[in-house]
């Protein structure tokens, strides 16, 4: 009797926490599950794992701005844009956490645009990562990360979404329902192709040399210690970019990073207004000089491969068998490019 | 902590955990423990409040209790005369005592929630003769429950004084009574007798218990979180702002909060009584269907039931059994003798006339909670004074009484009158529950009922969908309690796939359409704060 009783109160639970789960993927909002910039953070998981040499950590100018496939197509480097809208440096931290849990990039490019902004972030934006990132150790740290000061049930809301989003039951449709059986698309490896030209009208000589200081800020410097670390244990090796963008970077905050990239004896790879990348600002830019577009993400990914190749021993994939499926994704990519 | 949150619900298996897998001698413990945990996360340092009245009445108890045993043997061998004597002198200790009690802890209780409320009042008596002295108002926080544990407290003194149970000599015991932590948000008020022993003794864990106190619970939860508080955004829009709304809007909204506070209070009752269920302890009844009552003195009986039974124990009888309401009583009889039922009316309207003000007042400090009580009153005494008029007119009319028909027309009534309790008792202050009365009945704004803009104060059509199904779902399962079918029981006969359904449905819903979360502001249990 005892046992019988057991039994069905575990097969009630089981259904329960089936039903539940399934629940808590059908409300999850479309802007959290399926758009360019999300894709980034599900895709990743859609990768073999231990598969990539190198992966891009960052803000929306690494999904916009960073394409795997050209590097892939110039060196035959797997590689992987990670990034999420506005990621601060702390968020990056967990990112990277999670990042070590399924591969084991040789190189990991952080991107500092965001170093100098605001720590504070959206909860949109927040969520565009955390609410996508599987449930494990990084998921945990970040929601219970002081930073944030979330109670009790803020934290399981980015466990159980549906305390969250419980209130879209209104808006349900049967796109919701499909999704149960979508599969992530990540042929694009974290990029989110733009092609649209919204040219840069101001002044492109933003790097050049000035008397003015900046400091990286508090919180971000704090967070950018603890990646240090963390690659360190991990044998990564990690480099500062600073992605393109006429509207945030300055010589000022090139310093800044200069100055923390060689006290900690990290490399700093700039890429704001170098001559070789031969950037447009008329052309290569989808919002006026924020994001790049595929123009400029080309040309700002075959740099960096060749950087790559020049200054790490990562070897060419382009003939392995394990890895045709790059080169299919890449002739989907040229094709839509 | 609200009992809706789902920090209750950790804090709640924690302690249910502990409770069952600590030793049959400590269990009273763990709830004890639990129970001023409860307390000092919601009210901090007020826990002073409920231990100097835990300790109050604990010592004044056991005193009473002295008394009597020593009256008892010094009654031994004595003459008549002397018995005379020394019950005299036990009886006038006796009732130094309960007074004693009684300053304590009205006193806590009076200070803290009606010191504001009664200075404001002579202030501005003082005002009117040109006194020129204002008593400072201060700034109260009220310690969670104060409301309803004053009131057990009470009950247990008085109760050794009536001579009704003995004095406990276990301090655990009556402080468990007291603060025992579901119930000490919203009551059911509980009465000693019924309830120490209870919370004292060691249950087992037994399987139907943990079920049953579950399925209460979230059929609680579902009434607060799904019908109370999606009833309260729509009430809240309109009462905040009613001067802009009238007719119809308003009569929803009147209807609404009807309905809105008997979901939140019974849905609060039933979520405590869930949790006290899995415990193996079953608490007071407090709610028996109330919108089926045929008139106001069965909804009194139907409704909040355990403060209408404290307040006919301890302020009815009190003040009917006291010298003057008899003496009272004796002259109306003679004065009144061929009025024989107006006599007998009017005496029995004394003692209630200051149940109703105590009701008023329990509920808050303010003229308008007084006014909800004296509403009530008046009803009541009408509804008594026209007892025999009205039985001659029906009969007079041939109106069959036992008719299903009458019956519907005089819950009908009563319905309505419950309403309009409900705004005054919702309304700000007595003028604008007047101004909002006055305001249902424009009906030029009945078009309003066609263009739609009731979907415009919060709740959309989607969100209306499931007020309408929840609720209806609510009135059947009263309507089947009502029947004499035991909800619980009847689904555990039904079929696997029927019962789980359900359970699963009772539980989804509540995560799905609950009132919770960001997007909603989660609203705390309405008779909390009393």
């Amino acid at each position: 009797m005892k046992h019988k009783l057991l039994i069905s109160v575990s097969i009630f639970i089981i259904i329960g926490l089936i039903l539940f789960y399934i629940l808590n993927i059908i409300l999850l909002p479309e802007w959290v599950i399926n758009n360019d910039a999300t894709l980034s953070a599900r895709g990743i998981y859609e990768e073999e794992k231990n598969s990539l040499d190198v992966v891009f950590v960052g803000s929306s100018n690494i999904y916009n701005g960073i394409s795997p496939l050209e590097i892939w197509q110039e060196t035959g480097i797997t590689s992987y844009s990670y990034a999420s809208p506005e990621q601060k440096i702390w968020l990056s931290y967990y990112a990277i956490q999670e990042l070590f849990a399924y591969q084991n990039p040789k190189v990991i490019m952080l991107d500092m645009n965001e170093a100098f902004a605001d720590d504070n972030l959206e909860e949109d934006n927040i969520r565009k990562l955390l609410d996508n990132m599987k449930l494990g150790k990084a998921k945990i740290n970040a929601i219970n990360d002081e930073f944030l000061n979330y109670g009790i049930e803020d934290k399981l809301s980015y466990i159980f979404p549906i305390i969250r989003y419980h209130t879209r039951w209104n808006n349900l449709s049967t796109k919701d329902i499909k999704r149960l059986f979508y599969h992530y698309d990540s042929t694009y490896k974290g990029y989110s192709l733009v092609k649209g030209i919204e040219p840069f009208e101001g002044n492109t000589d933003y790097l050049n040399y000035t008397d003015e200081t900046t400091n990286i800020n508090d919180i971000a410097l704090k967070y950018l210690d603890k990646i240090v670390e963390l690659c360190k244990e991990n044998g990564t090796e990690l480099v500062l970019i600073d992605m393109p963008s006429p509207n945030t970077w300055s010589y000022a905050r090139h310093r800044a990073v200069e100055e923390y990239a060689d006290s900690k004896e990290i490399k700093f790879l700039e890429l704001n207004c170098v001559d070789e990348i031969g950037i447009d600002w008329n052309t290569d830019t989808q919002d006026a000089g924020w994001h790049l577009n595929v123009n400029g993400a080309s040309k700002v990914s075959k740099y960096v491969a060749n950087y790559l190749k020049r200054n790490f021993d990562l070897t060419d994939k382009r003939e392995n068998e394990i890895y045709q499926t790059w080169n299919r994704d890449l002739e989907i990519y040229l094709k839509n490019k | 902590m609200e009992i809706n949150s789902l920090k209750f619900i950790i804090f709640v298996a924690v302690v249910i955990l502990l409770y069952f897998l600590t030793p049959k001698k400590y269990k009273w413990g763990i709830l004890l423990i639990s129970s001023y945990l409860f307390y000092w996360i919601n009210s901090n340092q007020l826990i002073i409040f409920i231990i100097i009245t835990t300790i109050s009445i604990y010592l004044l108890g056991l005193l009473l209790g002295k008394i009597d045993k020593k009256l008892k043997l010094q009654c031994e061998n004595v003459t008549k005369e002397e018995k005379k004597n020394l019950k005299e002198r036990a009886k006038t200790k006796r009732k130094i005592i309960v007074f004693v009690a009684l300053i304590i802890n009205l006193g806590i209780l009076g200070v803290i929630k009606y010191f504001n409320f009664f200075c404001g009042n002579i202030n501005i008596l003082l005002n009117l003769f040109n006194i020129n002295i204002q008593i400072p108002s201060m700034k109260f926080v009220l310690p969670i429950g104060i409301s309803y544990y004053t009131l057990q407290a009470l009950s247990y003194v008085i109760d050794i004084y009536r001579q009704k149970i003995e004095a406990d000599k276990n301090i655990g015991r009556v402080a468990l009574f007291l603060v025992f932590f579901p119930q000490i948000v919203e009551g059911p008020i509980g009465r000693y007798k019924d309830l120490a022993n209870q919370l004292y003794n060691p249950h087992k864990i037994e399987f139907n218990h943990i079920k049953n106190g579950t399925l209460l619970a979230i059929w609680g939860l579902f009434q607060k979180m799904v019908i109370a508080d999606r009833l309260g955004i729509f009430v809240d829009a309109v009462f905040s702002n009613h001067l802009q709304y009238s007719g119809f809007i308003v009569v929803c909204a009147v209807l609404f909060y009807t309905f809105q506070i008997y979901a939140d209070f019974a849905g609060c009752i039933n979520i405590v009584s869930g949790v006290a269920e899995i415990f193996g302890i079953s608490l007071a009844e407090n709610f028996r269907r109330p919108f089926f009552s045929r008139s106001i003195q069965e909804f009194w009986k139907r409704w909040n039931i355990t403060l209408g039974v404290w307040l006919k124990e301890y302020i009815f009888y009190s003040v009917a059994f006291s010298k003057w309401c008899l003496n009272l009583t004796t002259k109306l009889n003679l004065k009144l003798k061929k009025y024989k039922h107006l006599a007998k009316t009017l005496s029995a309207l004394c003692p209630l006339f200051f149940v109703w003000i105590a009701n008023g007042l329990w509920h808050g400090a303010s003229w308008k909670y007084i006014f909800y009580g004296m509403y009530y009153f008046i009803i009541m005494a009408i509804g008594m004074m026209l007892t025999p008029i009205l039985k001659k007119l029906c009969k007079y009319l041939k109106i069959n009484v036992n008719s299903k028909k009458y019956k519907i027309w005089q819950i009908l009534r009563t319905f309505f009158i419950v309403n309009i309790g409900m705004l005054i008792f919702r309304a700000a202050d007595i003028s604008s529950a007047f101004s909002i009365l006055k305001s249902m009945f424009d009906f030029s704004t009945f078009g309003e009922f066609f263009n739609g803009k009731i979907f415009t104060l919060g709740l959309d059509v989607g969100e209306f969908i499931i007020l309408g199904i929840s609720l209806i779902i609510m009135l059947i399962v009263d309507f089947l309690q009502e029947k004499n079918y035991h909800i619980r029981e009847e689904i555990e006969k039904r079929n696997v796939v029927l019962r789980w359904s359900i359970y699963y449905a009772g539980i989804f819903s509540i995560i799905i359409f609950g009132i919770y979360g960001k997007d909603y502001n989660p609203s705390s249990f309405i008779y909390g704060q009393f």
